[in-house]
């Protein structure tokens, strides 16, 4: 008797990552369906591993993905509830991709509610397009005004800019010529909070990888590492920072329910998958895939709801937002515990949906505003 | 999921294995998009190794399984929480608590689950205004924790989340900790301090104390210190706050748009007495103006009033007045107004298996934030719930502001009748009394000082008069 290893048959470390197809080079643009199945769906475990999809999130751009929230670069207007549903179609097949969606319509937001009519003009369109990609580096300043974290990274003042200094950890959907939101803690005379845009390849900023993470790799996170790194006052997008925060911040989280509502809708899918054969003996499971269902259809309904509001400054409807951001945290950690055990040990291989979604839900509760924080701040909402 | 999807998965009867053309199998040579018949016939599940002959359509599979099903197993209540065959109760105020109380003690076995967005402890709010003066903390209003009186009442109490969207024709509520079924739904939502959106880069820092923990939080920046304190609104809450607040060592300044304390609900002469008498306590009233900005200043806030003068403060707190809470009632389609309409009779709303009681309830377009009618409405809701009959009454409101140096007691006309009728100075030896007459006829008062002892007489006139009219 012969044992085949899996690395007899082929070994997936060494395999390259699978070709895009030939059409989608051509000069037509597919819809947002098409290239979620012929560009990302081949590519989902590559990203899991490691592999940066910069072709596949140009393409979503220019299939719309980055665009819908963003009233100066659509057509329709601003339609926050239509770039969530994007992500949500986007992080149903690959979260990494969605959370990547996200961190783009994130900086493209700052920039849209910014003052700064040069930024609107010359980078703006690129970020909605997808010709440009950039990230967010908003977790540490957000833990920061929540009391959770001391600011990482402060600034001096000169005439026509910043000099910033201090580090940042995991800062995603970077890679050369990419761009991103940063706040940074301005020291002297006139101390106060500032937000600029941030090129990646500008002199005395370095990015590292440091670390290894256990999914998600292909997202293009580093630390940053600031050393007398010079903004000049024309990326600014906000200063001083709180009221633009205030105006922003309902959009900046909002917009995550699309990870959220994606992979809990992935998950139901690997559940309703396994139902043909399964279902005779899953009926004896908690959080059956109808169930779950029926919660996400409430949270997308809620998702829509909210969408429309997006600027309202009650204090009542942000704490809604992280609400609806809370429960789609503990949804999905439910709907991805449900498809390990509805799935059984297929969900358990080392590629298989299953357990990649179960690392991608705790994601979701994880990254910023993780449950812990969300609690926190849900409380102190509470008047 | 649409059928061309289903075309594209093939599954292998034996393990379960999914054959996907979009993703085809890279690991054994087979390319993305390769169709299911295009495949090598020497190619095998890369699961169990079995050939393409074991594989099927999946949606012919899962038609065929369909076919052999058992019927479906009922669904598991998750914790106690919630089922359908439970009452579930949303708010652990007053209303919420009275609901649970009134239903146990006429139903010894219905599964009841109430639902809080905070610690759900078992207090009276009116208390908030007066726990300074009377030496009390935070910590000591509550009346019972929230799991002790649950125990007691033996139902299930899922404190610190928040319901966020109902179903009503699922019959089911998404929260922040899940989804949770019930038969019978009772909104017990409360009311909000309005909001209003102020300019400056402070406004973050404007309390709205509604609820004990923002309270308690009030109270810890306040204990111990001497601090200014700007209150937005001269009606009842900012009254007794204004009171309470100097009374514990704090200076206090109250705007209002209108001319006087209490405008909305007492005559000129009462509000006017008021403002004496807490003028001398040194609660700096401000008439005909508001709040425009507030702004960070040197570490403390700066008020800048919509008469153009300016101020510096410590805290600000909202009382410009209650909205009812109905935004979850509005998006799941029930009728709503100011308020969640419910019925007189039964306290039931558009649903017939939604109720709403307290402050959220709108009942023949009257509302009521005073805790007497609130436990008559609970009662209403639970008697039907329990299968009785028990109709709301309208009653005069009988409200008794809580300013010590000052007692007053006001009975405002209802809103059939404020505009009909005029207020009316009434002689008595001490103290005044004003009445508001409508028609020829008493329909409310407001007493002050000692006349405040004419209550009981003048409530029994005016509730008979009501009845006549």
């Amino acid at each position: 008797m012969t044992l085949l290893s899996p690395k007899d048959v082929a070994d997936p470390q060494s395999a390259p990552p699978p070709p895009i197809p030939a059409f989608l080079r051509e000069e037509t643009t597919a819809d947002l369906d098409t290239v979620i199945r012929r560009a990302l769906k081949p590519q989902v475990i590559a990203i899991d591993r490691g592999e940066y999809p910069a072709d596949v999130l140009h393409e979503l751009g220019a299939a719309g993905a980055y665009r819908h929230h963003l009233a100066s670069q659509n057509d329709s207007g601003m339609d926050i509830a239509a770039a969530i549903d994007d992500m949500d179609r986007i992080s149903a097949e690959c979260m990494s991709t969605g959370f990547m969606t996200w961190c783009q319509d994130a900086v493209a937001w700052y920039v849209e509610n910014s003052d700064n009519q040069h930024l609107k003009a010359t980078v703006l369109p690129k970020l909605a397009s997808g010709e440009l990609l950039g990230g967010t580096a908003l977790s540490n300043p957000m833990k920061y005004f929540a009391g959770i974290e001391d600011i990482l990274l402060h600034a001096e003042e000169t005439e026509d800019g910043f000099i910033v200094n201090g580090n940042l950890p995991w800062i995603s959907n970077l890679g050369e010529s990419h761009v991103f939101g940063s706040i940074f803690r301005v020291e002297g005379d006139n101390p106060r909070d500032v937000m600029a845009l941030v090129h990646t390849d500008m002199p005395g900023l370095e990015l590292k990888q440091l670390v290894e993470f256990c999914g998600m790799e292909g997202t293009g996170t580093y630390a940053l590492f600031f050393e007398n790194a010079f903004i000049p006052k024309s990326d600014m997008i906000a200063d001083p920072v709180g009221p633009f925060l205030n105006r922003i911040k309902a959009g900046f989280v909002l917009l995550q329910a699309g990870m959220a509502t994606g992979v809990i809708e992935g998950c139901i899918r690997l559940c309703e998958d396994v139902e043909p054969r399964l279902g005779h003996v899953n009926c004896y499971l908690d959080d059956r895939p109808d169930e779950l269902r029926e919660a996400l259809e409430d949270a997308r309904a809620l998702v829509r709801e909210l969408a429309r509001d997006v600027h309202n400054p009650d204090p009542a409807y942000f704490r809604q937002v992280l609400e609806l951001r809370l429960a789609g945290s503990e949804l999905a950690l439910r709907a991805a515990n449900s498809a390990m055990l509805h799935t059984g040990a297929n969900g358990y291989l080392a590629d298989a949906p299953a357990q990649r979604k179960l690392r991608e839900a705790y994601f979701v509760a994880i990254v910023t505003p993780a449950i812990k924080h969300l609690r926190k701040e849900i409380e102190t909402l509470i008047d | 999921m649409s059928t061309s999807d289903q075309d594209i998965r093939w599954i292998c009867t034996v393990c379960g294995w999914i054959y996907d053309e979009d993703e085809g199998d890279p690991d054994s040579g087979i390319a993305p998009g390769t169709r299911f018949e295009d495949i090598p016939e020497d190619w095998y599940c890369p699961l169990c190794g079995v050939t393409k002959a074991d594989f099927m359509p999946l949606h012919e599979y899962a038609a065929k399984r369909a076919a052999e099903a058992d019927a479906p197993r009922p669904r598991a209540v998750r914790g106690g929480v919630g089922g359908p065959d439970s009452v579930v109760i949303v708010g652990a105020g007053i209303a919420g608590w009275t609901v649970a109380e009134e239903l146990r003690a006429r139903d010894p076995e219905r599964p009841i689950t109430l639902i809080s967005n905070d610690e759900a402890a078992a207090y009276t709010k009116p208390g908030l205004s007066m726990a300074i003066g009377q030496g009390r903390a935070p910590s000591d209003l509550i009346e019972q924790s929230g799991p002790a009186k649950a125990a007691e009442l033996n139902i299930t109490l899922q404190a610190n989340t928040a319901v966020i969207s109902l179903n009503s024709d699922g019959k089911r509520l998404l929260t922040t900790r899940g989804p949770v079924h019930y038969g019978d739904l009772v909104l017990a939502l409360g009311a909000r301090q309005r909001f209003r959106a102020f300019d400056g880069d402070a406004v973050g820092r404007i309390t709205r104390l509604n609820h004990l923990a923002a309270y308690r939080r009030l109270r810890e920046r306040l204990d111990g210190e001497s601090r200014h304190i700007t209150l937005i609104g001269a009606g009842l809450i900012g009254v007794e706050l204004a009171e309470d607040l100097t009374a514990g060592g704090h200076r206090v300044t109250v705007l209002d748009l209108s001319e006087r304390m209490l405008d909305r609900l007492a005559p000129a002469p009462l509000g006017s007495e008021l403002n004496e008498h807490l003028s001398a306590k040194g609660v700096d009233f401000r008439p005909h103006t508001s709040l425009a900005r507030l702004d960070h200043h040197d570490g403390r806030l700066k008020v800048t009033l919509t008469n153009g003068g300016e101020l510096i403060t410590d805290e600000v707190i909202s009382a410009m007045g209650l909205v009812p809470n109905t935004d979850l009632a509005r998006r799941a389609g029930l009728v709503t107004n100011r308020g969640i309409v419910a019925s007189l009779d039964t306290m039931q709303t558009s649903d017939n298996h939604v109720y709403a009681v307290g402050d959220c309830a709108e009942i023949e377009g009257r509302s009521y934030f005073f805790i007497e009618p609130i436990r008559r409405m609970a009662q209403t809701a639970a008697a039907h719930l329990g299968g009785e009959s028990l109709p709301f009454e309208h009653r005069p409101a009988a409200i008794r502001v809580k300013t010590p140096s000052l007692p007053v007691m006001l009975c405002p006309p209802d809103r059939s009748q404020a505009d009909l009728g005029r207020w009316v100075p009434h002689r008595v030896a001490e103290g005044q009394r004003n009445d508001f007459v409508s028609r020829g006829t008493l329909a409310g008062y407001a007493l002050a000082g000692p006349a405040v002892s004419e209550h009981e007489s003048l409530y029994r006139d005016v509730v008979c008069r009501r009845a006549e009219y």
